[in-house]
């Protein structure tokens, strides 16, 4: 008898273990498949932002407050983004689709940033760039954690800077060493200011400063 | 009473390495692989004894009823008493109030109690009273008086344990089957009066009800609890008397029931009542001296463990109680550190922030449900049935009162244990000296 009742446990076992890994599996394709539809959204629009200096230009003004305006709304649904992978990449189970939902955000990312920097030229914008590099692993908790927190608060009603987040020497996510490189990046937790490196926390007041948020 | 005995080196050597693997699962697993793979083990273990036990149920419901003896033998009572003069009384009364046709003798073995039991034990009539010179331990004093009973029965019970009426006329029945060695009660905590004894009371009743009768019907049960448990006489000639120096006596001596393939079956229809500790603290030092008499029970009679003489205990029952003792406490113990890492990051970064300025920012993504909490969930959700069916068995209905222990005892208890048991194991790994003493009262 105990034969019998061992192998119904074994088989009940594995059926619910397979039902809720099939439930988790449908769960985080769906976010996943959101996330990307949403990365796919912004990178199409990168592209038209790049696509917009092959056209007339000769009324700036109508073309520059297009640029701003579009540079606006998809950085903010970047940074929109970035919360929900960071929070799905934390607690599901599919993390190799997560990795490569984040190197498309990455890349993305990136893009975006170098659109801004080109607007930025091209019309006189009076608004500051940030460059803020984390640590993927635990390293950077608290300290990232705060400048994160920072960023993400006056980023709510100050209009005068965009900030774009990239790991910090992080091997699965190569092409972000050019930025480092460039900007000569030593730890993670260090800020760019249009060029200017800011390798501690500031304090909030001192931020609101430096991005002219007061 | 100070626990004499010690593993020898190669029973420390073993220790040693499920100490080694419970570490490597605590702290360094997820270097190795994902903590997944941790979480579906554990979930998967727990919910395969769940299934068991419950399908086990339901092929066998008639387990665990009262049993009328055809035949009613004498029956001695042995009472081991230490600094027991509160309850003592009462254990002796309640003794004298069983309901059996045949004499119940009572013998009381005074441990030198130095709180005037001594002196309230010889004023009592009707007893036979041994007093031990020094102070021995339970497993002397009982033992002491063990070798002197002339009935083919015997009743080896706490001094602060009280039993109903008819627990004789409800249990004896059961030693017809002659390769019945013990049988063991329902054991309920006597007063529900502190929110740690409410908890205590469920989980009683779930372990010393169903499981243990579950267990016993599968010839796995491996305790004879020390509130309340009878014996086959001739039982103590063939394997011998209690282990004195043992932390946990009563799991010992059902251990070696179980080396000479001896029954041990469960009666949830006969109640005994007994005396928990009140108090956090007080459970705290009882289930540390359970864990480390189980642990160091368990690697004395690691030849049990995949013995074929007894497959279910040897290849079920046994590695579970291993697995769980490790596995899951590992696994509970990373969640609590994980947890309280966030909660320090979390913190940290709240009052940082704040002093440098900002407002408190709560970021509720970091509260997102993650999809191993799916697994959890189910276990929990089978859990919640196999209470359920447990207290059904013993014909206990849940009421109100009952909600908030029951919560604390699904979901943070077993955070409370893994640290007793975590800390357990470090003791007896490292050899702290341990000591038996009353905690209840």
């Amino acid at each position: 008898m105990a034969k019998s009742v061992y192998l119904a446990a074994v088989i009940a076992t594995i059926a619910i273990i397979l039902i809720v890994l099939f439930s988790v599996k449908i769960s985080d394709d769906s976010k996943i498949s959101q996330i990307n539809e949403e990365i796919k959204q912004i990178s199409l629009e990168s592209e038209l932002q790049s696509a917009y200096e092959n056209f007339d230009v000769n009324n700036k003004a109508v073309y520059c407050t297009v640029l701003e305006q579009n540079i606006k709304s998809t950085s903010k649904r970047l940074s929109e983004l970035e919360k929900t992978l960071q929070t799905y990449k934390n607690n599901s189970f599919n993390s190799d689709e997560f990795f490569y939902a984040k190197r498309s955000y990455l890349i993305t990312s990136m893009v975006l940033f170098r659109n801004f920097e080109k607007a930025k030229t091209s019309c006189d914008l009076n608004t500051k760039t940030v460059l803020f590099f984390y640590a993927e692993d635990k390293s950077c908790e608290v300290e990232c954690g705060i400048i994160g927190s920072q960023l993400n608060e006056l980023s709510k009603n100050c209009k005068s800077f965009r900030d774009f987040h990239f790991p910090y020497n992080w091997p699965s996510y190569d092409f972000t060493r050019i930025l480092e490189v460039k900007y000569d990046i030593n730890k993670p937790g260090t800020l760019v200011i249009d060029g200017n490196i800011i390798d501690k926390a500031p304090s909030m007041d001192v931020l609101k400063r430096m991005l002219n948020c007061n | 009473m100070t626990q004499s005995l010690k593993l020898n080196a190669k029973d420390k050597g073993l220790l040693f390495l499920v100490l080694a693997l419970f570490i490597f699962l605590v702290f360094s697993a997820s270097f190795f692989f994902p903590d997944i793979y941790l979480i579906i083990a554990f979930n998967a273990i727990f919910l395969f004894s769940l299934f068991f036990y419950l399908m086990l149920f339901l092929h066998k419901q008639d387990l665990g009823k009262a049993r009328k003896p055809k035949h009613f033998p004498s029956v001695t009572v042995v009472i081991p008493v230490f600094n027991s003069k509160n309850t003592i009384v009462q254990c002796i009364d309640s003794i004298k109030k069983i309901n059996y046709p045949k004499k119940v003798s009572i013998v009381a073995v005074d441990d030198a109690s130095t709180d005037g039991s001594r002196e309230l034990l010889e004023k009592i009539n009707g007893i036979e009273l041994i007093k031990l010179p020094k102070n021995s331990g339970k497993a002397a004093a009982l033992n002491s008086a063990l070798q002197k009973v002339k009935t083919d029965f015997v009743v080896c019970i706490d001094s602060d344990s009280y039993p109903e009426e008819n627990v004789l006329m409800k249990s004896m029945g059961y030693f017809e089957d002659e390769k019945v060695a013990a049988v063991t009660c329902l054991v309920l905590p006597d007063k529900r009066d502190t929110f740690v004894r409410k908890i205590q009371f469920l989980e009683y009743a779930i372990s010393f009800g169903l499981n243990n009768t579950l267990l016993s019907s599968i010839d796995s049960s491996y305790v004879v609890p020390g509130p309340f448990t009878i014996f086959r006489k001739s039982v103590f000639e063939k394997v011998g008397y209690y282990e004195a120096g043992n932390l946990a006596e009563d799991m010992e001596f059902g251990l070696r029931l179980k080396d000479h393939s001896l029954k041990i079956i469960n009666c949830y229809d006969a109640v005994v009542y007994t005396d928990v500790p009140h108090d956090w603290f007080g459970l705290f030092i009882q289930r540390n001296r359970w864990c480390r008499g189980g642990v160091f029970n368990f690697i004395r009679y690691k030849k049990l463990l995949f013995n074929k003489k007894n497959p279910d205990f040897g290849f079920f029952v046994m590695p579970f109680v291993f697995a769980s003792q490790v596995l899951i406490v590992a696994v509970l113990a990373r969640m609590l550190l994980f947890f309280v890492h966030d909660l320090f990051v979390f913190f940290s970064v709240s009052f940082n922030y704040f002093s440098l300025g900002g407002p408190v920012f709560v970021d509720l993504s970091r509260f997102a449900l993650p999809s191993s909490f799916l697994f959890f969930l189910i276990s929990y959700i089978f859990v919640g049935i196999y209470f359920w069916v447990c207290f059904k068995s013993i014909n206990y209905a849940p009421n109100r009162r009952d909600f908030f222990p029951l919560l604390i005892l699904i979901f943070i208890y077993p955070y409370f244990i893994t640290f007793t048991y975590s800390q357990g194991y470090f003791k007896e790994m490292i050899g702290v000296r341990g000591s038996w003493r009353r905690v209840s009262t």
